[in-house]
């Protein structure tokens, strides 16, 4: 279990930093907190690292050292037109994948409403049959 | 190259993430060493950053909090070694690294150059057993047909093996009165020997056929594993 969620944070943290990077470009640090935008979530920051230098290797974003006012300098990640076209080609795929599960998950809750609902008009009918009855 | 540079963390905090840092460095060896460097100095902005934006409690609680948020070095690492290793393997076309990289991948662990020296040298103990097994085995077969021949010899004849042993030995006694109990004692322990010699052979038809569904099963996942990467 732990590992299918693994997987699936991977791919979509991956998309998460795509989109980011094609708003403005970050360093690992900011790029974090653009991401989580505060918000509490439980994954490691460092996971964030190997993500960003698999999409390095793969040429989607480009890097650059750049000297910091304070502190040590901060390695930049800008997005490339290889990896704008590969995030308009997975977000759009992304949403087509949520609408699925949101599909799914949204029949089973009438499923589950029709089902009370049956059972509802059947108890009715029962009282009226005993009233009756009586 | 200074640990941490130009960062002005208080000294108790320094000496934290110079901890943290250095046992980053202890996990990533093995690692091209621009890639370390880049990697380390990625890690120090991001802790620094991290570091200068946390809020909580004091300095020391401060710098503990980033460093939980971050992750521990081995976690960091393990996640990025195998790829790296394995390109590193690639390029420099060693075999070593790709089976580093592959048993860091397999396990998790982050075994590290000597780790992956104490897998090989496994390896080779296992072959050697093996291989001892079986010269066991072929040495016990011919000990064990020469030890039938020269009993049988003895029966026949026994004045002929006499002359032999008085040129090894001179004083030489026979440890049976009859030279035909020695050579039917000699004889029944010869077959015995034989036998099992053969009976270690035939066993080591499963031997053989474990050691080659372990290597078989190891490269299918070899296999596997980079066709996932």
């Amino acid at each position: 279990m732990e590992n299918k969620i693994k997987q699936l944070r991977k791919g979509i943290l991956e998309l998460a930093v795509l989109g980011a990077l094609e708003d403005s470009k970050h360093y690992g640090y900011s790029l974090v907190k653009t991401i989580t935008r505060g918000r509490q979530v439980p994954i490691n920051e460092g996971t964030i690292y190997p993500i960003l230098s698999r999409l390095a290797k793969e040429e989607l974003v480009h890097t650059e050292w750049v000297e910091s006012n304070q502190g040590p300098p901060r390695k930049y990640y800008s997005i490339s037109l290889k990896g704008k076209k590969a995030y308009d080609v997975l977000s759009e795929e992304f949403d087509k994948l949520i609408e699925l599960v949101k599909n799914v998950k949204f029949e089973k809750k009438e499923n589950n409403k029709n089902k009370t609902k049956s059972k509802k008009t059947l108890d009715v009918k029962k009282e009226k049959k005993n009233e009756q009855e009586q | 190259m200074s640990k941490s540079n130009n960062n002005n963390y208080p000294a108790n905090v320094e000496k934290i993430v110079d901890d943290y840092v250095e046992r980053l460095k202890q996990n990533l060896k093995g690692l091209p060493e621009t890639d370390r460097q880049e990697f380390v100095k990625e890690m120090q902005s991001h802790i620094y950053e991290s570091y200068i934006n946390d809020s909580t409690g004091d300095e020391i609680d401060r710098i503990l909090n980033v460093l939980r948020k971050l992750g521990e070095p081995a976690e960091l690492f393990s996640k990025r070694m195998p790829n790296a290793m394995i390109k590193m393997g690639k390029d420099k076309n060693l075999p070593l690294y790709i089976l580093g990289g592959i048993l860091v991948g397999l396990f998790g662990i982050p075994l590290g150059i000597s780790g992956v020296a104490i897998i090989i040298s496994m390896i080779g103990t296992v072959f050697s057993l093996i291989i001892a097994y079986f010269a066991t085995a072929v040495s016990l077969v011919v000990a064990g047909f020469a030890g039938i021949v020269i009993s049988i010899i003895r029966i026949a004849d026994p004045a002929f093996i006499e002359q032999y042993m008085e040129m090894i030995d001179a004083n030489y006694v026979s440890f049976f009165s009859n030279p035909t109990a020695e050579g039917i004692v000699g004889l029944i322990v010869s077959v015995l020997a034989a036998a099992l010699g053969v009976l270690l052979l035939f066993l080591g038809r499963y031997i053989i056929r474990g050691t080659k569904f372990v290597c078989n099963l190891t490269i299918e996942k070899v296999k596997n594993f980079r066709k996932k990467k």
